[in-house]
């Protein structure tokens, strides 16, 4: 499982798990299942209008070459949902009490794990944009740390940004304030 | 230049495509498999979307084999 991946360190809590908004998600899979009603509509243009596509396809007789080109068809769109699903499911940022860890899951093989402490936290920016995100509230986060390279965390399409970016600020605080207690000590 | 169907008859094509879907499917199937299971944070998701995954896909591919077997 994944936080045994991420290897978390004793005491340390996971405070948030955020995925991209549902909004993102449903447009995506509903685009692609939209797909498999493709070749049904050809095959019903070429049916309705020969005169404008002058090829006859006697279906009676091919009826199961068409049954079986359409479930290929829909085999692969099925398996390109389930690409989707798994990209958005496994895409991730987990807010801990001490740290933030983004998991950026582009495709199966392209898999970015990046983490960055509460406490090197220099920045968090937050931009709603377009009229759907805005009623909906969802945007972009984006994180900047101190650390020279790979500076920037970015995340487009998150969820009810703006309680995020409160979450991460008072956390951010809470971790600043247990680490000065601790130099005080 | 020969048709292509005088090269290869529709029923080799057939089982052909069949085939090859058969091998993408177990690919994909493993690699689907391989990610639910070292990278989701909640295995009930994992195992909801590895068993409907199962459901959708699985009629699919025995339906292909199903209508290579007729043809052929």
């Amino acid at each position: 499982m994944l936080y045994d991946k991420i290897e978390l360190e004793p005491s340390e809590s996971v405070r948030k798990v955020v995925r991209k908004h549902w909004f993102i998600i449903t447009v995506e899979l509903l685009g692609t299942l939209a797909l498999i009603i493709v070749p049904l509509f050809l095959l019903l243009i070429l049916n309705l209008a020969p005169e404008f596509f002058p090829i006859t396809i006697n279906f009676s007789s091919y009826y199961l070459i068409i049954t079986f080109a359409l479930c290929f068809w829909a085999l692969l769109i099925t398996l390109l949902s389930f690409t989707i699903w798994t990209n958005y499911f496994l895409d991730l940022w987990v807010i801990t009490d001490r740290r933030i860890i983004t998991i950026d899951q582009v495709g199966f093989f392209n898999r970015k794990v990046s983490s960055f402490r509460l406490e090197r936290l220099q920045d968090i920016k937050v931009s709603i944009v377009g009229v759907i995100p805005t009623f909906l509230n969802f945007g972009t986060l984006k994180a900047q740390t101190a650390s020279a390279a790979e500076s920037n965390f970015v995340s487009t399409g998150l969820p009810d940004p703006r309680e995020l970016q409160s979450m991460i600020q008072k956390a951010m605080d809470a971790r600043l304030q247990s680490l000065n207690g601790v130099d005080a000590v | 230049m020969m048709p292509f169907t005088s090269v290869i008859s529709l029923d080799s094509l057939t089982l052909l495509v069949f085939y090859f879907a058969a091998i993408v499917y177990l690919i994909f199937s493993m690699i689907m498999y391989y990610h639910w299971n070292e990278y989701s944070p909640d295995n009930r998701v994992s195992k909801m979307t590895l068993v409907v995954y199962l459901i959708t896909t699985l009629p699919f591919i025995i339906g292909l084999g199903l209508i290579s077997l007729i043809i052929i």
